[in-house]
């Protein structure tokens, strides 16, 4: 899972041209909640489960985590290292599946996308890494007898898709709206385990991370110039016929 | 000459609209050199040569059918051993998406998702990307391995430029490892035949407040209204990232928080109206 700036709060880049992680509050990413949920309905169909969450980034992540535990997770295990700071994806799918390796699963549930980033691409990156099917955006998911299956609601179909555990799957926005944590659930989160590990811990060199590690480079960035004032249509019954003939003034038509 | 590898998305060798977009982007960067997998090829050939592919390698295996995103990957790694490119581009659809991350850990280079306009650049390809809701632009490259971009609807015209296009058989292996995911079943989503909403360059969605599409005075628009289309597919669930959108009277136009995760890139243009 990812913590993310809140999308509401003011985003913006650091003098580094990475984002600005310190003066906007973060929170679990909105889609993350959606991978704890299905994870959690996967735990509570089977005898034996246990949830394990995890994620990359600075202290502050913690609070992801913490989120994820109170809506009922067993377990969190946080990368942590002053080298991670401007990692790119490939690197941070890198240390999450050394990390993966390191402590065991038969099944990584993830988001489909972090709502900052939005690439979407970590699930696959995962798989690659591991060498494990990716069954991934998933609107539904269901394991048993050691297979996941799911519904992928993909670009041009919708695909019934099956794999042998280990996998990992990536579920969407469409899987079903995520619990809220009770009060019990936020108490007992307190108690939970929360591991921490650094990057010599899940065997990574420094080198291979961070922005000096990044196999990809920001040269610029630059903000929307502000809105220029638009044209208003009053709708007095006629608003639409006034707009087609806007659009059509402006040769959008 | 540099080559530029272009992944084709393609429906049975019809030819999606964003791929000959990413043929533009790859004039300014090489010889655009096709891969087509599945079936078609046939079909698309003329068409990926009309608008500046030299080559077409293409593929057909039943196991791009049978299983998921993996044997792709194979197929595309094995062009890129084949061609060895400047650069590979690939359309932003969800599938592109993964195909490019997996050949990226594979061939050990920098990945840059959802561009909306590539240039060439002394070292190597410049990509824009949008970011934050549009609040951002950035401009980055790959700086390790050969670039692998995967580009949004949009980012630049369709233009003609006849070129060879030679239609060439590649040789692909699949892995074993990449048949771990069956397709136990699929079912294509119906063809309303209209643009799809990712590709459209203007997305009208009026909605209930203009009373129906008589008080639009559109000729010929969608008769359920595009608005209706976006709420179907889940606005979340689709990357919209026309030049224009107009929400005029929509009851629920796209909301800020919802709108970032998944339309990063939607410009709300200055005269575009929102709710």
């Amino acid at each position: 899972m990812k913590y993310v700036p809140d999308a509401t709060g003011d985003r913006h880049f650091a003098q580094d041209l990475t984002v600005d992680r310190g003066d906007v509050d973060g929170l679990l990413s909105e889609l993350d909640e959606y991978a704890v949920e299905q994870a959690l309905q996967i735990a509570e169909a089977a005898d034996d489960a246990e949830i394990t969450v995890l994620t990359v980034g600075p202290t502050d992540t913690r609070d992801a985590l913490r989120k994820a535990l109170s809506m009922g997770a067993d377990q969190a295990v946080h990368v942590e290292d002053d080298a991670l700071h401007g990692t790119d994806a490939l690197g941070t799918s890198l240390v999450l599946a050394k990390a993966l390796e390191q402590v065991g699963f038969d099944l990584v549930v993830c988001g489909m996308a972090s709502t900052d980033g939005t690439m979407g691409v970590l699930p696959a990156l995962l798989a690659e890494h591991l060498g494990v099917p990716q069954v991934t955006l998933l609107s539904e998911v269901s394991v048993a007898d050691g297979v996941v299956t799911g519904r992928r609601d993909g670009d041009a179909a919708t695909e019934q898709l099956q794999a042998q555990l280990p996998a990992v799957v990536s579920v969407t926005d469409q899987s079903g709206e995520a619990r809220y944590p009770s009060f019990k659930g936020i108490m007992a989160a307190k108690k939970k385990p929360v591991t921490s590990l650094n990057l010599s811990d899940v065997g990574i060199a420094a080198h291979q991370v961070g922005l000096a590690g990044a196999w990809t480079k920001v040269e610029s960035v630059a903000e929307r110039p502000a809105r220029t004032a638009g044209t208003i249509v009053t709708d007095e019954g006629e608003g639409g016929r006034q707009l087609a003939a806007f659009l059509a003034g402006q040769k959008f038509l | 000459m540099t080559e530029v590898l272009v992944y084709v998305d393609h429906a049975g060798g019809a030819v999606r609209k964003p791929t000959l977009e990413l043929l533009t982007l790859a004039r300014r960067i090489g010889e655009p050199v096709a891969v087509h997998l599945g079936p078609g090829a046939e079909t698309a050939a003329p068409v990926l040569a009309e608008h500046g592919a030299v080559k077409v390698l293409a593929a057909d295996a039943g196991e791009f059918a049978d299983y998921v995103i993996a044997p792709k990957v194979d197929a595309l790694q094995a062009a890129y051993v084949a061609v060895s490119p400047a650069a590979v581009l690939v359309p932003s659809s969800a599938e592109g998406k993964e195909i490019a991350a997996r050949l990226a850990v594979r061939i050990g280079s920098g990945l840059i998702t959802d561009a909306v306009d590539l240039e060439p650049g002394a070292e190597g390809p410049i990509a824009t990307q949008s970011v934050f809701a549009a609040a951002f632009t950035t401009r980055s490259r790959v700086t390790h391995g050969t670039p692998v971009i995967t580009v949004k609807p949009n980012a630049a015209p369709v233009e003609p430029a006849p070129a060879a296009g030679i239609l060439e058989p590649l040789a692909v292996t699949i892995a074993e490892a990449s048949k771990g995911t069956k397709v136990l079943s699929r079912t294509p989503r119906e063809s309303t035949g209209r643009p799809e909403l990712t590709e459209a360059a203007l997305v009208v969605a009026g909605g209930r407040g203009v009373g129906g599409t008589e008080h639009f005075g559109l000729g010929g628009a969608d008769d359920r209204g595009d608005g209706a289309r976006v709420r179907d597919q889940g606005v979340r669930a689709n990357a919209i990232c026309p030049g224009f959108i107009d929400t005029a009277c929509l009851s629920a136009p796209v909301p800020n928080s919802r709108r970032s995760p998944a339309c990063p890139s939607t410009r709300w243009p200055p005269w575009g109206r929102d709710g």
